[in-house]
Order: structure tokens, then sequence, then C-alpha cells
């Protein structure tokens, strides 16, 4: 496979993963705002939200003014996040990338992948921020969620051949990553990890985090009981049975890799890097993760080390020397 | 002889004659009166002098959406159309405010305890028999006196795990219970529905009041399920416990039993060995502890009970009196919810907690004391009559709404089995406004909280309700009538919040 084209794929991948996680945050978000103790401080449910899913500073830069109202923030960040063009990684942009992307590698793709790629972006672009508040914010959001997994289950279909490890090293990444930032920013806001007396804010919080993950029904199935934040911490970090924890990203980082430098006789650094991670997560401690944030920045950092890693080895490797080539057909 | 001063004899002294006395008395409208608007309902009042009929309209109809989407639907037994139909949903919420809640919550929390006080003992020492509290014969003869719980021991003493009190409204602050559900009260899937529901419809309104959450209710249930496995048992194996999916609860299994992330078992996937309860899985047989069990206690184990059931589980019975699966609800709870002993409820809660009641019952005629008979037949058109064991709104006559025919056949089914029924003063069912093909109307309400009783390891049994409760209604107009089964509907029932305390809300434990 060209490289530039599985750079493309994998950003297709990373974009799709991208708007799914975004939908999930702001599906948490709504919930919180809505609830009681949200009237003491109705902002902070939303800059969560935005510190998790886009970028506070661009969305400050975007709203000429702090808009008054809890309903008028509330309607102002969830555009920002869904429709808004001039924030990169709000839906409409990722989606617009996925198709953009996929336009790219649209030969090497499925029929049925394309069909549901490009039908999703003719779905979501004609969204608009009155639209979205027309539709209904809940009904849109299944919708895109919808959608995406309509792409990701013509993904499932594709043959075990370079561009499916490709698109499964994207989502990977991009779920490494979210799921790091989600337990960095949720572990260093939580004052202890004593159960909270169940119905409490307290309790919400860790519901919350679940929701934004994707993991409330994975955690009561896996549990069968009621909210331990020693557990959600578990669970989120490394649950074997979970594909989205922050560990099952990682093991599926590492398969991907593992395909992808198969011809490289085990030198490929990124993998090097892909299996430290997978091994060091295996034994990180949920009560030093609340203690502070560093593990778990430490792992955002070394994540970004290993995709530069996958940049150099398979996606933009340095380009053979000219000089040497003119030597060769000399 | 009776006269017309008649009044009958276990009527609760707390109750004000003036509320039951008339026939079809002026309803208490709790959105507000000539004065104006009550505090709660002010943003909804506001709201609605600019909103439009086709915005509800549209409300409405987004309402249905979600409900079709979702797949919230109950049977209709009897109804050969289909089996599965949407409950109707009125988008207008009903609100109680903090002190209205803390009254009722109390009440209704007061009656379960001494509920529960009242099963432990009449299948023990059968103190308040022996008082002379409740007449033994009541208790002891029966048919739902269930001879097989007599001396077993439950975790915590607790009977009812789930009880769903039905309780209706006459006035500011004169609440009664009609009845309370300690068999298997369903439709508290409803109550969270509906709210979930009403947060995607009306976002604005949360934010404006401050409006109690009553999504953890699935984890408060499993809580308590948990807190009631059998001593020894440190992490016990839950399951929600269905006769199928043809039965009309059938959604509700299912969305429970997937909220607390437990298993839904049906009877056949249950087995009886070495003394346990156990389910066949791909992985082996897997033990139970805690069985919560939507089957009724005629069907739940063919050796102990009805051998022509194919929902139950052979020999379970007999591990459950072991003390080595518990089940929720209890069995043979049906004696204490019998319309029979419903009338002395009051005394139970002054004989087992020393409390005067908070909630009243409704005075109560026994048609089977011929006093009481005469004069209910001679008023049937006032009066609501009722089968003692029946419920869900069959088999009533609400009098006001009956035609002379409908008395008189009526009537004959009292004079065959006179023991069978009770009656009732009609009364006059609060109403909350309502969005009707007409506009906004007020229609009569009624209210069933939902009553979670576990226990704690050495602090004994202790009893939560999560703020917020099922609001039945009828929207026929005048109809007093809100059963599902009977055309009622739902509304969703917001319990505003004093004050922001993030850390006592919530779950309450008494």
């Amino acid at each position: 496979m060209l490289s530039r084209l599985a750079a493309n794929a994998s950003w297709l991948a990373r974009y799709l993963e991208r708007a799914e996680n975004t939908a999930r945050v702001l599906t948490a978000a709504m919930g919180s705002a809505l609830a009681p103790e949200a009237t003491a401080d109705p902002a902070r449910a939303w800059r969560t939200a935005l510190a998790l899913a886009g970028d506070p500073e661009l969305f400050a830069g975007a709203v000429a003014a702090t808009p008054a109202g809890a309903a008028e923030r509330a309607i102002a960040v969830i555009a920002h996040l869904v429709c808004d063009r001039d924030n990169p990684s709000s839906m409409i942009s990722s989606l617009g990338a996925v198709r953009e992307n996929g336009r790219t590698v649209r030969h090497a793709l499925t029929a049925e992948l394309w069909d549901a790629i490009s039908s999703t972006w003719l779905d979501i672009n004609a969204l608009d921020a009155d639209a979205v508040q027309r539709r209904g914010v809940d009904e849109v959001l299944a919708r895109i969620r919808q959608h995406c997994q309509w792409i990701r289950g013509a993904i499932s279909d594709l043959n075990r051949d370079e561009i499916f490890h490709v698109l499964a090293y994207g989502q990977a990444v991009e779920r490494a990553d979210f799921m790091a930032r989600l337990l960095a920013a949720s572990l260093a806001g939580a004052a202890s990890l004593e159960r909270p007396a169940i119905g409490t804010a307290r309790h919400r919080d860790w519901v919350g985090m679940l929701v934004a993950a994707g993991c409330l029904e994975a955690y009561r199935r896996a549990y069968e009981d009621i909210i331990d934040p020693r557990r959600v911490a578990e669970l989120l970090v490394r649950h074997p049975a979970s594909p989205r924890t922050l560990a099952g990203a990682l093991a599926l980082l590492e398969s991907a890799l593992l395909q992808l430098t198969s011809n490289r006789g085990g030198t490929s650094q990124a993998l090097a890097g892909a299996r430290e991670l997978v091994s060091d997560v295996r034994v990180l401690d949920s009560a030093a993760l609340v203690a502070s944030a560093a593990p778990l920045l430490g792992i955002s950092t070394r994540l970004a080390a290993v995709c530069n890693a996958a940049n150099a080895e398979l996606f933009h490797p340095t380009p053979v020397q000219p000089a040497a080539q003119a030597q060769k057909t000399t | 002889m009776t006269t017309k001063t008649h009044t009958p004899a276990a009527a609760s002294p707390a109750a004000p004659a003036r509320a039951v006395s008339t026939v079809r008395p002026r309803a208490y409208n709790e959105m507000g009166d000539a004065a104006g608007t009550f505090a709660p309902y002010e943003p909804l009042s506001e709201w609605l002098t600019t909103a439009s009929s086709d915005h509800l309209e549209a409300k409405r109809r987004a309402a249905e959406g979600i409900f079709k989407r979702r797949g919230i639907t109950f049977n209709v037994y009897g109804d050969a159309s289909g089996t599965e139909r949407l409950i109707p949903f009125d988008v207008m919420p009903r609100i109680l405010s903090a002190a209205e809640w803390k009254t009722v919550s109390a009440g209704c929390c007061q009656r379960v305890r001494a509920l529960n006080r009242f099963l432990d003992d009449i299948y023990h020492g059968q103190e308040i028999l022996k008082a002379g509290v409740v007449p033994a014969d009541e208790v002891l003869s029966n048919p739902l006196y269930n001879q097989a719980m007599v001396g077993v021991d439950l975790p915590h003493g607790v009977h009812a795990h789930i009880a769903g009190v039905d309780v209706v409204r006459v006035g500011p602050e004169q609440w009664y219970v009609l009845e309370d559900n300690l068999r298997t009260p369903s439709g508290v899937s409803y109550m969270l529905e509906n709210r979930a529901a009403m947060r995607q419809l009306f976002p604005d309104f949360f934010r404006r009041q401050q409006i109690a959450p009553v999504d953890h209710y699935p984890e408060a249930l499993l809580s308590n399920l948990r807190a009631c496995a059998p001593a020894g048992v440190s992490d016990p194996t839950v399951v929600v416990m269905t006769p199928g999916a043809a039965n009309s609860a059938y959604f509700e299994h299912a969305f429970l039993a997937k909220r607390m992330g437990v298993e839904l078992v049906e009877g056949q996937d249950l087995f009886v060995d070495d003394g346990y309860v156990w389910m066949n899985t791909t992985a082996g047989a897997r033990r139970i502890d805690v069985i919560y069990r939507r089957v009724d206690d005629d069907f739940i184990d063919p050796l102990a009970f009805n051998p022509d059931s194919c929902l139950g589980v052979p020999g379970i019975m007999e591990v459950y009196r072991a003390g080595r699966v518990n089940l929720a609800n209890a069995v043979g709870n049906g004696v204490a919810d019998d319309k029979a002993i419903y009338l002395y409820v009051p005394d139970m809660i002054r004989f087992y907690l020393g409390e005067e009641p908070i909630l009243s019952n409704v005075p109560t005629y026994r048609l089977r004391k011929a006093d009481d008979r005469a004069y209910v037949l001679e008023h049937l058109a006032e009066l609501v009559v009722k089968e003692v064991h029946g419920s869900g709104g069959y088999g009533m006559l609400v009098g006001p709404a009956s035609t002379v025919a409908e008395r008189e056949a009526y009537k004959q089914r009292i004079l065959a089995d006179p023991e069978d029924f009770i009656a009732q003063p009609t009364l006059a069912l609060s109403t909350c406004p309502t969005f009707v093909a007409q506009g906004i109307a007020p229609r009569h309400v009624d209210l069933r909280p939902y009553v979670l009783s576990g226990g704690v390891a050495g602090k004994g049994p202790c009893c939560t309700l999560v703020p917020g409760a099922l609001t039945r209604v009828a929207l026929k107009e005048g109809s007093l009538v809100v059963n599902s089964s009977q055309g009622g509907g739902t509304k969703d029932t917001w319990v505003l919040e004093e004050a922001a305390s993030p850390e006592t809300e919530g779950a309450r434990a008494c």
C-alpha cells in the first residue's frame, strides 16, 4: 500500500473514532448539565466537555461574548462541538475528514464502505445549529452514532489486508489517546475513591465518566454491582472484557502494528513502543492514578512517540536520496 | 338499620369526613386555584402562555417517537389486535414541592416498614394477632396466607423489597393510600423512561428548576437486593426472573436487568441441585443467590404450588426456606396487600412502630358485614366497589360513572359473594394539567412511589425511596380510573429540591 494512502486511511479511522467519542462526551455533558447541582455552576459540565472533545480557547474565541444564560451556553457548546465548521474537531469537521480521506483511498474500499462514508457525510453536512436544536440534540447524536456504527460495520467486513490494519491502527491511536485524557481529567478532579452514596452528585460524576467513555453498560455487566470508583478506574484502564478501555485500545494498537511491521524483522520502534505501553498499563495502579495525573500524561506523551515512529516507518518514510538513485541508474 | 350517615367501621380516625362525603366534589387542582398558580408550577404556567397547541402537539409526537424507538411497550391481556402497545404518555409533568414529597415519602416508608414487620410477624410469633390488633381469622384463613412461609427467616426480616404504594390526593395536605402493592409492583421503568424523555423534550425546565434525579433507581434496587443475599455470601449473584417475553411487563423486566447489569432468566434456565439454585450458562452452572422474580407465587415452584406451572423452578421453595437463595419479593406477601388487611395498616403502624400514620387510609366498607352491605347496595351510584383479591383496576365498579344496568349486574355479583368485595367513597382525585385533544385541561391523577427495603449488616432493615414516582392519569374527562389497562396514561413526576445539598439528596436511608 502507498504510504501516502496509508496515512490517509489512518486519519479516516482516527476521525471516525473522534466523532463517536465527541458524541459520547456530549451525551454525558447534557446529563450533567441538567442535574440539580448544575444550578450552582452551570458551566462546569460544558467546560469538561470542551476540554475533552474540543479546544476551550478556540471556543472562547469563536463565541464573541460568553453566553449569558445556561440554555444559551448549552446551545453554543453543542453547536461548537457538533456542527461548527471552523472547529477542526467538531463532529461535522471530523466526518468531513473521514470522507476526504476516504476519497483518496476509495479505490481500495468496498463499495459498501464507501456508501456508508458518503451517505454519512451527506446526512451530517446538512446540519447547522438551528437544525440541531430543531431535530433535538439527543436525536442528532443518536443519528451520528448510528452512522459511525454503520461505517465501522462496513470496515469489519474488509479483507484482513493492509488497509484494514491501518484503519485498526488509526482507531486504536485515537481511542487510547482519548481514554488517557478522559482518565486524566476525571481522576484528577475526583476528591476520593470512596464509594459515593447512590444518587448523590458525586455518584453522578462517576456515572457520567462511564457514559463519556461509552462504558456504563460494560461496567454494569462486568461487576453486577453498584458504582465503586476503584472499579470504574480499573475498568477504564484495563478491564479485559471491554474493547473500549485504555489497555484494550493499546492491545489493538499493538496487534495492528504487528501486522503492519511484519516485514521489518522485529526492528520497528513503533511496535516496541506500543508493546512497552501495553505492559506498563497492565501494572498501573488505580490509586496512583488518582494521586497524580502524571502517569496518564506520561502515557499520552509516549503514545505520541509511537505515532511519530509509525509515521517515520510507515506513513511518511524518509524519501530515498535522489543521489543514491542517480548512482544506481548510471 | 343503616342510615344516610352510616360510616364505615374501619374508617381511619384521621380521615376528615368532609373529604369523602360528597358524590362528585370539586377536585383539588395541583397547579393552582383562583388566587393563582402554585410555586412549583410557575415556570410551566409561564411557558404554557407562550406555547401554541401546535407546539404541544409536536412535543407529544416527539415523545411518541422516543417511546416507539426505545420499544417501551406493554401488553394488554384480552386484546387480540396486537400484543405490544405504547402506554399513552402526557407531556405535561406533575410537579411536587420538596415539602409535599417529604410527607408522601415519609408516609410510604412508614407504611412499608410496618408492613414488613407485619409479614415477618404473621409468619413467626404472630404477636399482632395475639394482641388482637388484627383478627386472627382475617390472616390465617386468608387464601393468600401461605403456610409454606411459616417460620422462614429472611435476611433483615424483609419481605417486601419493592413496594408500590398507590397514593391519591384530595386536598393540599390530604393524601390517602389506596393500596399497597407488595407482590410484583410494576411500572417503575415508566418512571425512568418518562424522565429520560422529558429531559430530551424540555431541557430548559431542568435548568430553571432543581428537579431531583431518579435515574439511580436500578442501582439502589441492586444495592438492596445484594444486601438481602443469604448470610455469608460476600459477592452475591443477582438475577431478574421473568415469566417470558409474552408477559405484559416484559419490557420492564428486560429494562431492569439491563440497567442493573444482571442476567434476565426464565424458569427453564434454572434448576435446583445440591441444595442451591443454579442457572445454566455456556460456562457451566452458576449459583444464584438473589432472584428478583416477577413471577407470581403460584407459579414459582410446581412442586410446592401450582403443579401445572412451567414458569417456575421445581424445588426452589425448599432452597428458599432453607435460606440458601433469597426471593424478592418474598413468597406469601399477598396476605398483606389484600384489600381486607388494608383496613388494618394504620393499626399496624401504631402497633409495630409506635407512630401515628402519616398517610391516611380511605374509609372502607366490608361487604361481608350486613350493615355495610345494606348501605353500599343503597348507595352504589356514589361508591367505588372493588374485589378484595383483585388488582390492576380489573373488575371494579365506579358508581358515579356507571349505568343502571351495570350497577344491577354488579349488585348480583356482590350478593353472590359479598365477602369478595369492599367499597369506598368516590374520592375526588386531584387533577393536574394534561394535554388532551381540546388543549390543556385538568385530569385526575394518582401517584405510585416505589419503596425499596433492604438492610445493613448489624444495623437492621432500612428503607429508601428515589425522589420520584409514577403518576398515572385518567385521560378521559371526568374519569377516575387511571390504570393503563383501562385507558389511563402516565406523566413524569418532578420532585423539586429545596436547596442544593449534593451529599444528602437522592436515596435516603430511614
